[in-house]
């Protein structure tokens, strides 16, 4: 059998170790014929994949249907709107005792996002051309760059993350963090998602987001994710 | 906004169902792809979908949320019912958008997309150069000739139950037979490929 593939499965499986997983994709850039292995597999893996979807639907296809919506009691949804003001009264109650922890995120934001580095890339200059329109505060530009270049592979990561930062300085913070709960679910070695997300929720400040940034900020102080620095020294102040 | 805890009991039982693995998990597929079918009609009214396209959007977003709730990726955050909504209203728009073009392509590079993305950029821009995506009708066509056995498996896998239920549903003695004996599998598929052999 191709050792090579045990290999690569591992690596796709999450089998290797980080030293392991580093020196694969080394290979992958230097070892053109491994390259093509690993090429071949995602393609199979892709192929197969899009196989089990089509099992799934034709297999739904067939099946009986009611156009009926399931109504639910409304004794849960008078509970779950008492328990709501509940919490907003608690969160009332509790920030009207305590500096408001936005100021934490706003100055997070003034001194590290009003500009966003130009990287050098061969492949995004469209990326670029929106941190350029970024950078000269033309924020609608920059979104539809944005928006547009999240269809794009291999830029795709990087626009889910700028488009979220332009939700964020542009206040629109339910999309920001619609974004970042994205970016954060894309497998990056340190993805800044959980950091982005809690200067949203910071930002947005109901008291239940207080709660949720503060997870997250110890979920990013934890793992050594981007912005831990900031992470431990706000899970102090909050 | 205040997330939105799963607050029925026919999520629970749903998402419960899909998480048991198993043979079992099949039917809760199904309760699930009932149970919200009445948003196609959103769709037919929303976004002039025809009924199949309409239906056909739905199938996709019920198994996008099959697949992330497997994964555990579906952080309990909403209700079904919103989550199912989002994604499906999503393909809607895809499905308008990309109605000249080849939809299944469309859903392909999205699963070969999602796996890229879990090599660094680099190594990344490397692979993509060497997929040949006009490979991918020959490789449907040769996944039919690694025979039956070889297929379900590889087609359990992708369907995201882990090794150890794969061998209990096919009757393995372990699962680490079913590792080795996957990627035998994956091999054949190779070997039956031009310039792999």
């Amino acid at each position: 059998m191709n050792e090579q593939l045990h290999y690569i499965d591992d690596y796709f499986t999450g089998a290797l170790g980080p030293e392991e997983k580093a020196a694969f994709e080394q290979r992958c850039t230097t070892d053109q014929e491994f390259a093509r292995e690993v090429a071949f597999y995602l393609s199979a893996r892709s192929v197969i994949k899009e196989e089990v979807h089509q099992h799934k639907a034709a297999a739904f296809k067939k099946m009986p249907v009611s156009m009926v919506a399931v109504k639910r009691p409304v004794g849960r949804y008078l509970a779950a709107a008492a328990t709501l003001l509940l919490l907003v009264i608690a969160g009332w109650l509790y920030f009207s005792k305590s500096p408001a922890p936005s100021k934490l995120a706003d100055g997070y934001i003034k001194e590290n996002l009003r500009e966003l580095s130009v990287t050098m890339s061969s492949e995004g200059d469209s990326l670029q051309t929106g941190i350029a329109a970024y950078n000269k505060g033309d924020y609608d530009t920059a979104e539809k760059i944005f928006t547009t270049l999240t269809n794009t592979a291999s830029v795709k990561t990087d626009a889910i993350k700028y488009l979220g930062i332009v939700y964020l300085v542009t206040k629109r913070y339910d999309m920001a963090i619609a974004q970042f709960d994205l970016l954060t679910q894309i497998p990056l070695y340190a993805n800044p998602g959980p950091f982005y997300k809690a200067l949203a929720l910071l930002q947005r400040g109901t008291p239940e987001d207080l709660q949720l940034a503060k997870k997250l900020l110890l979920e990013v102080k934890n793992n050594q994710l981007p912005g831990s620095k900031y992470a431990t020294d706000w899970l102090n102040k909050l | 906004m205040i997330p939105i805890t799963v607050n029925s009991s026919r999520d629970a039982e749903i998402l419960a169902g899909l998480q048991l693995g198993g043979p079992t998990r099949r039917s809760f597929e199904e309760l699930l792809y009932t149970s919200f079918f009445y948003l196609t009609r959103e769709g037919e009214r929303k976004y002039n979908l025809t009924m199949d396209d309409s239906a056909s959007a739905y199938s996709d977003a019920v198994i996008s949320v099959i697949d992330n709730v497997v994964a555990g990726k579906f952080e309990h955050r909403a209700s079904l019912k919103t989550y199912i909504s989002q994604i499906f209203y999503n393909k809607c728009v895809d499905l308008k958008r990309k109605s000249a073009t080849n939809k299944e392509r469309v859903h392909h590079t999205y699963d070969l997309d999602s796996m890229m993305m879990m090599l660094p950029d680099n190594a990344r821009n490397a692979v993509q150069q060497l997929i040949d995506h006009n490979n991918h009708t020959l490789l449907r066509q040769k996944l039919a000739e690694i025979g039956e056995k070889c297929k379900e498996l590889l087609l359990l896998f992708e369907d995201g139950y882990p090794d150890r239920e794969i061998a209990a549903m096919l009757h393995y003695n372990s699962a680490e037979v079913v590792k080795v004996s996957r990627r035998r599998c994956l091999d054949k598929l190779r070997e039956k490929m031009p310039g792999y052999e």
